[in-house]
């Protein structure tokens, strides 16, 4: 395929983002996650129809790059809030700790297996390689995804503690892992560095440049601030904070989900800034879906029915654990009962996306590793977890509309 | 109330000098810290030079340099030759983004071209195209062989060649810049008779050097190369990219206009699509896009009722659009170049200038045009920017032996007519009264406006 025609169907797959987007607030048709693109972008990719090599893949780095890092900064932006209400610092800790223990459970079941099938010799806790590829599995598998939450929420025009549960859960719980993802890329010594830097260093200067980049922004958005500047600002600025992410092979996600947080934090323009930000999203997440699709190669994969086995097992068993430590500490999320287990399962863009940036800073088996995992999850959430959800909700006697097939109401108008 | 408010953006200005600082730390910090090859480079001189120009043009606008100015010298400032914060790879990686600007300033100088304006302001127009073209083409080719002791790259051609070259030197110097001119406007918000004239010339100009262009090269031909006759085929070239343009152009206006009146949403995403898919398409084809892009503006404007809202949603992207444009001009332009050259180059600069004023006070006694257009006229039409050096670049690809000078003297004093053209037109608007207010140009701070993706 030409690198002409592959950015033609870019732009079309971000005009039918932006579309779908602009359905939100009613039905959106299409799977719960939100992640069709990754299918196609699958069927075109190396392993089915090859019409996507990875020459012309490398043509596209840098727009995945913007892709990623416009995603990390919106979810950074969109932290701690859920439309106009703001998330409670209980339940966002809960929805972080939810969102570390699944990571922690799924990391320490991949690295277990890969020090079996792929002995290196090394004292487990200095096989970074090892620990670099379970660690991007337990990211990129750790998320609840809030598209799915409210994709079931809306269809059953549920409302209650349960749902907005679920929906704070589902939205803290994106913290640790984009965070975490810094210090991961740390672990292996950075190309782009000329400088040899303790890795605990190197991750707090991940965050610390995001954070500054995002306060720099509120300044600047603070002084001159029309709707012209402001999308010249950030713009600006997020080229900057992901340029430099770029050039020294740090996290973009982290660098650009920190520097959401910082301007989320201070602006005093945060509401203004979101609304013209939030529309973004759907346009920015169907590319980078696609390329994320079209950038998986199970033939680099090795053991791959063990490594999805384990992942998929791992990814249930913590949910299982995150949903009864939940039930423990909030009773209202017992009446949901057993079907909670699956309902959390669901993942999709931002484990597509941590998918996607190791397979960008990792190429080869590392970087698949992650990326098929991801995709694994995304596929085995759509299959579990809207049935799962609605279940939940039903028992929990928060589902007020029997079927999901006719439009509902605006979930934050 | 004055005093505190002068405080105010006192203190603003200190602010926003601090922030300007804080932004060269941290690329002198990345440019020591990081690699310098095997890394692009692009994505952070991007954000750099956008932020970089928009707080120099805040910081330098109390003086009256105009905005495009302090992008350019916020570029010069941080390019390769003087910071070195943006390096020559990330200058030439960021070249596609530049296409998409261009083809949005083509886009939107077409459509700012209304009809019933270009009527008006016909007579003044249809003099002023005569005059300017005709007396600056012989003027500056007359310069050119005054200064010929200057300009090394003519040493030892014979006459005839230098008078073949002397003319298409003048080529280059009737030459000017829509991006200017609309950036400018952009701007200040300038609404007149100077407004109206400057915009509909240089728009229009673009197409007659198009066309001079063709006529001086088949003329040109048998003196730079002797022994070669006639040759029309610079006319069925013309023919070909002019008219092929043409109708390109207008078939792409009425499916803009379609789109704005069926479909109307994301325009942004069509208009990447056209600046950085139709315009490599286009380069394939030998079509000129820039012509394409500012017949299918006037189509939208003249032939649909989706004028206004092409032009707003154009206007929404214009401040990043022209940040980008040229701040990496200015981190594009040769200064150690410009340093060898300035001399012959400021000549001729000169030169144009006083032909463009002299051609100007013909042009409006002829056309007996309003005072403000007789005194400010020629003030708009001295910048020049990416046209000159495309014809500089086509003269050097074909005939390598001086054509390499030839460019490397176009560029000199296009970088001095691209910094000094924009304060001149500034000052020419704001001396006519044509200017918006500040208050007028500012637009309002929105209200927080309601979640629009819940």
């Amino acid at each position: 395929m030409n690198a002409l025609w592959a950015l033609m169907g870019l732009i079309a797959a971000a005009f039918v983002g932006s579309v779908l987007m602009g359905r939100r607030s009613q039905t959106r048709p299409g799977l719960a996650s939100g992640s069709e693109p990754v299918l196609a972008g699958f069927l075109v990719g190396p392993t089915v129809l090859g019409l996507v090599n990875p020459e012309l893949l490398e043509v596209f780095t840098p727009l995945a790059q913007v892709g990623l890092g416009w995603i990390a900064l919106i979810v950074g932006l969109d932290y701690g809030w859920e439309g106009r209400r703001h998330i409670s610092l209980l339940r966002r800790v809960g929805g972080t700790l939810a969102g570390l223990l699944t990571m922690a459970v799924v990391t320490a079941a991949v690295f277990a297996l890969l020090r079996r099938l792929q002995p290196t010799g090394d004292p487990w806790l200095q096989d970074t390689e090892t620990w670099v590829e379970a660690a991007g599995v337990g990211a990129a598998c750790a998320e609840t995804t809030r598209h799915a939450v409210r994709w079931v929420a809306d269809r059953l025009k549920a409302s209650g503690t349960v749902t907005e549960l679920l929906l704070d859960i589902s939205d803290a719980d994106d913290l640790g892992p984009l965070l975490l993802c810094g210090g991961i890329f740390t672990l292996q010594p950075a190309a782009g560095l000329r400088w040899n830097t303790h890795p605990a260093i190197l991750w707090g200067g991940q965050i610390g440049l995001g954070v500054a980049i995002g306060l720099l922004t509120a300044l600047l958005v603070s002084k001159r601030f029309r709707s012209r500047s402001l999308w010249g600002v950030l713009f600006g600025t997020s080229m900057l904070a992901i340029g430099l992410a770029v050039r020294a092979d740090l996290a973009v996600l982290t660098v650009a989900f920190c520097m959401g947080l910082g301007l989320s934090a201070v602006s005093e323009h945060r509401q203004a800034i979101r609304a013209v930000v939030l529309p973004v999203e759907g346009p920015l997440r169907l590319p980078a879906l696609l390329l994320a699709g079209a950038a998986i190669d199970v033939r680099q994969v090795p053991f791959l029915p063990s490594v999805l086995a384990t992942v998929l097992g791992a990814r249930l068993v913590a949910k299982a654990l995150v949903a009864g430590c939940a039930a423990l500490v909030c009773p209202p999320l017992r009446r949901a009962g057993a079907p909670l287990v699956p309902g959390l399962m669901a993942c999709g863009p931002n484990s597509m996306s941590i998918g996607l940036a190791f397979a960008l800073r990792f190429p080869g088996r590392i970087g698949e590793t992650v990326l098929v995992s991801a995709a694994a999850c995304t596929l085995l959430g759509e299959l579990l977890a809207p049935a799962g959800l609605r279940a939940a909700l039903r028992r929990a006697g928060e589902a007020t509309a029997d079927s999901g097939s006719h439009p509902v109401v605006e979930v934050a108008a | 109330v004055s005093s505190t408010g002068e405080h105010r953006r006192s203190a603003n200005r200190g602010v926003e000098l601090l922030l300007l600082l804080v932004l060269v730390g941290l690329m002198l910090l990345a440019s020591h810290a990081t690699q310098e090859s095997g890394r692009s480079h692009a994505l952070a001189a991007l954000g750099f030079l956008l932020l970089a120009g928009t707080v120099v043009a805040t910081l330098l606008e109390p003086i009256g340099i105009p905005h495009l100015t302090a992008y350019l010298l916020a570029g010069m400032a941080s390019g390769p030759y003087v910071l070195h914060l943006v390096d020559h790879q990330a200058v030439e990686e960021l070249s596609p983004i530049n296409a998409l600007a261009l083809s949005l300033i083509s886009l939107a100088g077409g459509a700012e071209l209304r009809v019933s304006k270009l009527i008006s302001a016909a007579r003044s127009l249809l003099w002023a195209t005569l005059i300017q073209n005709v007396v600056v083409l012989i003027f500056m080719a007359g310069a050119f062989l005054l200064l010929r002791p200057f300009l090394p790259f003519t040493a030892g051609l014979p006459l005839t060649v230098v008078l073949g070259i002397a003319l298409l030197w003048g080529v280059v110097g009737i030459t000017r810049s829509p991006s200017a001119t609309l950036g400018v406007l952009s701007q200040t918000g300038a609404k007149g008779p100077l407004a109206t004239f400057t915009l509909a010339f240089v728009m229009t100009s673009d197409v007659v050097v198009v066309v001079v262009l063709a006529v001086v090269f088949t003329v040109t031909r048998p003196l730079l190369e002797p022994g070669s006759g006639f040759s029309f085929r610079a006319f069925q070239e013309l023919g070909h990219e002019v008219l092929g343009s043409v109708a390109l152009g207008s078939t792409l206006g009425l499916l803009l206009a379609a789109y704005l009146r069926f479909v109307g949403r994301q325009l942004v995403l069509v208009f990447v699509a056209l600046g950085l898919v139709m315009t490599q398409v286009l380069d394939y084809l030998r079509f000129d896009w820039l012509l394409i892009f500012i017949t299918a503006g006037f189509v939208v404007q003249n032939l649909s009722k989706q004028g206004d809202k092409f032009l707003e949603e154009i206007d929404r992207l214009g401040e990043i659009v022209y940040v980008i444009f040229f701040a990496t001009a200015g981190a594009h332009l040769d200064l150690p170049l410009l340093a060898l050259l300035w001399p012959a180059a400021l000549a001729l600069t000169l030169s144009r200038a006083g032909c463009t004023w002299v051609a100007a006070r013909l042009s409006s006694r002829l056309a007996e045009d309003p005072p403000a257009l007789r005194r400010w006229a020629w003030a708009g039409l001295v910048s020049q920017a990416g046209l000159a050096l495309g014809i500089a670049g086509k003269i050097q690809k074909e005939h390598p032996g001086y054509g390499a000078g030839f460019a490397a003297m176009a560029v000199a004093t296009v970088a001095m007519n691209e910094l000094v053209g924009p304060i001149l037109f500034k000052t020419a608007l704001d001396r006519s009264g044509e200017t918006a207010s500040h208050d007028e140009a500012e637009e309002p701070t929105p209200s927080p406006a309601p979640d629009p993706a819940r």
